[in-house]
């Protein structure tokens, strides 16, 4: 099959006013969203720098088939801040966590975005571009403050890379 | 004096994991009890977060598909097959057919293994450790089919960027008939012993209710959204030549109705569960 029927349309919608832009799609029919999403284009030098992307499907309930999908395209900055789309689809609120936590996409209008996947005291977006695989994060003891007490903690292995 | 009546509204917090012994995986739940009934539980993940994604960013395009077996690690056949057909799509690369129907075979005997594994793992939980080792039994005839056609059981590697590694062993379709035989005898026999029993069904019918806007708000799929009444199959969605086939598929809204059905087949479907 040449055609990938889940590829979807591309629609581009401004940072600014995403949320009427999705809600508009909704009202046309597009009542799932299948998947949220982020790329970082730093390679290609693009600004802005990331395209935060929302697939949406249009999915009828009574006879199981779906008529169409879309990918609605945003693009905004690295310190952009999104208003959330939570309040249309509650599946957009786990989605934003992880733009969040792996690209750094700021979310706002919803109680303060914490990381999905990674824990708080993480530094930095894994998923940019600039991020290098083998960076090492600083060593976190217990929250209570306390340092780690057995002496293979604060063993600094070199990376296998080199880098 | 004034005597209390009625049950004690406090609630109670338990951390549940990320390891626990009654579930299966990492996860941590952090549950608000009343007595015993989880009244809300807020959920964390990632303790299963591997950076696939990142480390595919410095690998080859082929070297991604190991990766991919380790995502849902009970189904790496549908994993390869869906990371390939994605590079495919952003290059305009066309599979032959012979190699595209070879990808649909070993993705729904993937899944199969997958849905063997899920709903043995729920009897189990509820009890029925007989019903599970039936259906690791099943499991195993058709990971001695995937072995014979990968090379793996699990770790399967099978798809490259437009089509997959090899083409199907000569005796594959005699293989295949005689595991689906014993496939579909186990789970006829798990049928037996869990549909329609009693303790089955109180443990499981009417509960974990989902009405089907909500599984759609959501964005869920697969069985879960079927036993919510959306007939939503996405064989069926995304490739043409199956837009009209008719898959068994559940009816109702409760956990009742992600219970095992016999994989498509005329002959059997005299003796298979009705729905």
């Amino acid at each position: 099959m040449t055609e990938n029927r889940l590829a979807g349309e591309r629609r581009d919608i401004p940072a600014a006013s995403n949320i009427e832009s999705l809600s508009d799609l909704k009202g046309q029919g597009y009542n799932v969203l299948v998947d949220m999403t982020c790329v970082d284009y730093l390679a290609q030098g693009r600004t802005p720098r990331f395209d935060v992307i929302y697939r949406l499907m249009k999915l009828d309930a009574a006879t199981g088939m779906d008529s169409g999908r879309i990918e609605a395209h945003c693009a905004v900055g690295p310190e952009a801040v999104l208003r959330t789309a939570k309040d249309l689809w509650p599946a957009a609120d786990w989605l934003e966590r992880e733009v969040w936590d792996m690209f750094g996409v700021s979310f706002v209008d919803r109680p303060g975005i914490k990381r999905l996947l990674l824990y708080e005291e993480f530094e930095g977006h894994p998923l940019r571009k600039d991020y290098p695989i083998s960076r090492r994060q600083p060593l976190i003891g217990p929250r209570s403050g306390d340092k780690a007490d057995s002496p293979s903690f604060n063993l600094h292995k070199p990376s296998i890379t080199g880098q | 004096m004034t005597a209390t009546k009625g049950p004690s509204r406090k609630t109670y917090m338990l951390n549940m994991g990320p390891a626990h012994p009654s579930m299966h995986g990492v996860v941590r739940l952090i549950l608000e009890l009343q007595a015993e009934t989880i009244v809300d539980v807020d959920c964390e993940i990632g303790y299963l977060h591997r950076a696939f994604e990142k480390h595919a960013e410095s690998e080859t395009w082929n070297n991604v598909v190991p990766w991919t077996d380790r995502l849902n690690y009970v189904s790496p056949l549908i994993n390869n097959v869906g990371y390939a057909m994605a590079v495919e799509t952003l290059a305009g690369i066309e599979v032959p057919e012979r190699g595209q129907y070879i990808r649909v075979i070993a993705s729904e005997i993937s899944r199969a293994t997958d849905h063997l594994t899920c709903v043995g793992a729920t009897a189990m939980e509820l009890g029925a450790f007989t019903v599970f080792l039936y259906m690791i039994k099943a499991r195993e005839y058709l990971y001695q089919l995937i072995d014979g056609l990968t090379g793996a059981r699990v770790t399967t590697s099978f798809t490259r960027v437009g089509g997959v590694k090899g083409d199907l062993p000569a005796d594959f379709a005699e293989k295949f008939r005689g595991a689906a035989k014993l496939v579909r005898e186990a789970v006829s026999e798990s049928d037996r012993l869990l549909t329609r029993n009693r303790i089955f069904m109180d443990r499981t019918e009417g509960t974990g209710i989902f009405s089907k806007e909500d599984a759609l708000a959501y964005g869920i799929t697969g069985p879960f959204l079927r036993s919510t009444g959306v007939a939503y199959d996405l064989r069926r969605a995304s490739v043409r030549r199956l837009r009209s086939a008719r898959f068994r598929g559940s009816r109702g809204n409760d956990r009742r109705q992600l219970r095992p059905l016999p994989l498509p087949h005329g002959r059997d479907r005299a003796k298979s569960a009705p729905g």
